[in-house]
């Protein structure tokens, strides 16, 4: 062996002690972000391989700002924090979940703790499996109350990164950035994205759920296909044990997606389902059963309304005052107040908070926001279209989830703080929408050529 | 020579690259220790509680003195959570705690997460600022099979709390329950209750200012519900009647009862007054003699099982001295009256002796 193959071997030998001895340093001080840090580049690179060069440019850019960004906002979180409490938090209900998971790992490790604290990790109350998530993993590096938040950054990134794999191809270059430059910097979704609540988890669980409807139809092969179905329905479980309600939302999405999905693809089912379904819908609501049942939903959805106008924030009114003060009294709502409430909450949904009605300086802070979200909901209906045209399984998908959600959060807001922070629960469906309608707009504005009128669908990149 | 020569040979001798990269790693060990040293949230520690011993109390305030304590930390005595962590400074809070019975106990710091320190048996319940006492109570095992009645003989011991004094009949089980405002009986198939008179040691608690008699963590009083260690197991003891130590004595007393003239004609020799709740171990009267006073008056004499006390027989809880008010209680009737004669009197309080 020479000298100088010698040398080069014990400089190799040098740098990986070097590298080794950094790494260990850097995993001491915060175990987490070592581990995820390398997700999402992994992922963001795999995303990104196939993207033409200046789309991959942008494509990167946005990405290593957008998460440049987050970990400069938790480093800051780490550096404000007060010596009275154990740990910074972005918002009050993440001590639940920082407290919390710690309760049960250390339950479930055999560490004594507070009698007291044992009674709340067992409450029925804010149970998620998000939680369970959060316990073993510390349970593994440690506690880590910021490295939470670098987990969840990952858990949003990799969901938004999944989401343009899945949509670039056939959505197209320029719509797919403008959907990851809304979700990676709108700021509401910046915010939760780095928070330590359980949104970035069902965000990603909810991703792969989408995933799964879509390969139930796309598969290449039946094996594919049966292992997508089971994966949909591990999804739509999952996706209720981050968030009750999650359940709902698979399904509704789901089979909704996929009904309407092939439907669109041929003509003649299309017409036959136009046909069919306001005929099965008129004789679904005329069955007493039905009626009681739909009934009973829009009650308990306006109880909830109710709880969240009256618990602590700013909040608005879609029933009568009297059922605000009389606890329960929703449960007789009759059924015109109960329709009524039900296309109240759904237009809340959408504009609420009224810009007149800005009562606080975070609201007033929010109103651009609030701006960018109309024109979003704006530009959705045409990116649906022009969606059905280019991919119609995926854009009825997205879609369809989007509904759900939406209905979801529509009956039972009433708290303008948590309506905005479950409006994000959408974004990640509407975004692409609203990317691929920005496009056509400008297509139609220009009376430029459609793209999408010479080749039906283009599944791969470029 | 160059400091760097062409090679990038720093002096001639190492590297550049490789000399960067060894001071690099040589500055993240002080860098390490100084972040350390700056970040390090120190343990917390607890130095002592006081005061160490506090008597039972609704609500007891104690200090707890330490190193490093945070204001989101909480203190347990044993299992029994403290209401609140007043903190004052990083050496010293306050913790109330509430419903903690008497004992010695650990006292233990928690943190946000988990236990941090702990003083094993440093803080002490004290029962009462009085010594213990002890109290003569009657009533009724319950939940009995026949074989577990027959088990349960005078002096058999209830371990920690006292021993069993007498026994009576055993009887079909009837459980009084309260119900404002006052008790329903609910009958028990298949179980039989077992009257006995139990000497019961207990301790003097202020409760809101009222003083009572606390045995097994629960105030004595007549109907009050205890479930007592017997060497049969945990037994259901109902009380029905509260005495003092004192022994009983007959006391001849005459009653002039007044009311409806058909219900004083229910009143004959033999009648014996069962107060609230009938048990055969019970202290109580009896119906020696009836005579007519006026039209709807009846003098009635009765033989009294009284207890001496420092200013005046005792019966039924309540003072026995001529004209006091005397109710007498059957199965089928209650009548009221006045005390007319009393035979013995009770000695003057001056020259009063104490209990026997």
């Amino acid at each position: 062996m020479s000298l100088d193959t010698r040398n080069a071997g014990s400089r190799v030998a040098f740098l990986a002690i070097a590298a080794g001895g950094l790494l260990g340093f850097a995993y001491t001080l915060s175990p987490l972000t070592v581990l995820c840090l390398p997700v999402i580049g992994l992922l963001a690179l795999r995303v990104g391989r196939d993207l033409g060069q200046r789309e991959r440019q942008w494509f990167f850019a946005l990405v290593i700002v957008a998460i440049v960004l987050r970990l400069s906002a938790i480093a800051g979180l780490f550096l404000w924090a007060d010596d009275a409490q154990p740990y910074a938090t972005f918002f009050g209900d993440e001590q639940l979940f920082k407290n919390r998971s710690m309760w049960m790992r250390n339950i479930g490790m055999g560490m004594p703790i507070s009698p007291a604290d044992i009674i709340y990790a067992v409450d029925d109350v804010g149970e998620s499996s998000y939680l369970y998530v959060l316990a073993i993993l510390q349970a593994l590096v440690g506690a880590a109350p910021y490295g939470v938040h670098v987990l969840n950054t990952t858990f949003y990134a990799a969901a938004v990164l999944v989401l343009y794999r899945l949509v670039r191809p056939a959505f197209g270059g320029v719509a797919s950035l403008a959907g990851l430059g809304l979700l990676l910097f709108l700021p509401s979704l910046f915010v939760w994205s780095i928070s330590a609540l359980k949104e970035p988890l069902y965000t990603l669980v909810a991703v792969g759920e989408l995933w799964c409807a879509l390969y139930v139809i796309r598969g290449k092969t039946w094996g594919r296909r049966v292992a997508a179905a089971a994966g949909l329905v591990v999804g739509a479980l999952a996706l209720d044990s981050v968030r009750r309600g999650g359940l709902s939302v698979a399904v509704l999405g789901a089979a909704g997606g996929l009904v309407l999905g092939v439907a669109v693809a041929g003509p003649r089912l299309l017409l036959a389902m136009a046909v069919t379904t306001p005929v099965i819908a008129a004789l679904a609501l005329s069955t007493p059963a039905v009626q009681e049942r739909l009934l009973h939903l829009g009650r308990m959805s306006a109880n909830y309304h109710i709880g969240h106008v009256v618990s602590l924030g700013y909040s608005y009114r879609l029933i009568e005052p009297r059922y605000y003060r009389e606890i329960g009294g929703a449960v007789r709502m009759p059924p015109r107040e109960v329709a009524a409430y039900a296309v109240k909450s759904v237009a809340s949904y959408v504009v609420q908070p009224l810009p007149w009605k800005a009562e606080s300086r975070a609201m007033l802070a929010y109103l651009p926001e609030q701006m960018l979200w109309l024109i979003v909901v704006a530009l959705v209906p045409i990116g649906i279209l022009a969606g059905l045209r280019r991919d119609p399984l995926l854009a009825s998908l997205l879609a369809a989830h989007a509904g759900a959600v939406m209905m979801m959060v529509a009956l039972t807001s009433g708290n303008i703080g948590t309506l905005i922070r479950h409006r994000g629960l959408a974004l990640p469906y509407l975004a692409w929408l609203a990317g691929l309608g920005v496009c056509e707009f400008v297509r139609v504005m220009t009376a430029a050529p459609s793209p999408f009128s010479r080749s039906r669908s283009s599944h791969g990149h470029r | 020579m160059a400091i760097v020569d062409e090679q990038g040979r720093l002096f001639g001798r190492f590297n550049l690259l490789d000399a960067l990269l060894i001071l690099l790693i040589a500055g993240l060990v002080p860098l390490g220790y100084v972040s350390y040293v700056i970040f390090r949230t120190p343990l917390p520690r607890l130095t002592r509680v006081e005061p160490a011993t506090i008597n039972l109390d609704k609500v007891m305030r104690i200090k707890i003195r330490g190193e490093h304590l945070r204001p989101y930390m909480r203190v347990s005595v044993g299992t029994h959570q403290g209401v609140n962590f007043l903190f004052k400074d990083s050496s010293e809070a306050d913790v109330e705690l509430q419903g903690v019975p008497p004992g010695t106990y650990d006292v233990v710091l928690y943190d946000h997460t988990q236990e941090r320190d702990r003083l094993p048996n440093a803080f002490t319940v004290a029962p009462s600022a009085l010594p213990d006492a002890q109290l003569i109570v009657v009533g009724t095992f319950g939940n009995l099979t026949p074989d577990q009645a027959r088990q349960v003989t005078a002096g058999m011991t209830i371990p920690g709390l006292g021993v069993v004094e007498a026994v009576g009949r055993p009887v079909p089980q009837v459980t009084r329950v309260f119900v404002r405002p006052g008790t329903v009986e609910v009958p028990i198939a298949n179980a039989q209750m077992l009257p006995v008179t139990l000497r019961l040691g207990c301790y003097v608690r202020s409760s809101q200012g009222q003083p009572e008699c606390v045995g097994g963590a629960v105030s004595i009083q007549p109907t009050t519900l205890m479930f007592l260690p017997t060497p049969l197991g945990t037994l259901p003891f109902q009380i029905d009647q509260v005495r003092g130590l004192q022994p009983l004595e007959p006391v001849r007393v005459t009653v002039r009862f007044s009311g409806n003239p058909g219900v004083l004609a229910q009143i004959k020799k033999g009648d014996a007054d069962i107060g609230d709740v009938w048990n055969e171990l019970a202290a109580g009267a009896t119906v020696t003699d009836v005579a007519a006073a006026n039209a709807g008056q009846r003098d009635v004499r009765l033989l009294v099982q009284a207890q001496r006390g420092t200013t005046s027989w005792t019966y039924g809880m309540s003072a026995l001295r001529l004209g006091s008010a005397f109710q007498l209680r059957t199965a089928a009737y209650e009548v009221s009256g006045s005390v007319i004669e009393l035979d013995p009197l009770p000695p003057s309080p001056n020259t009063a002796s104490s209990p026997k």
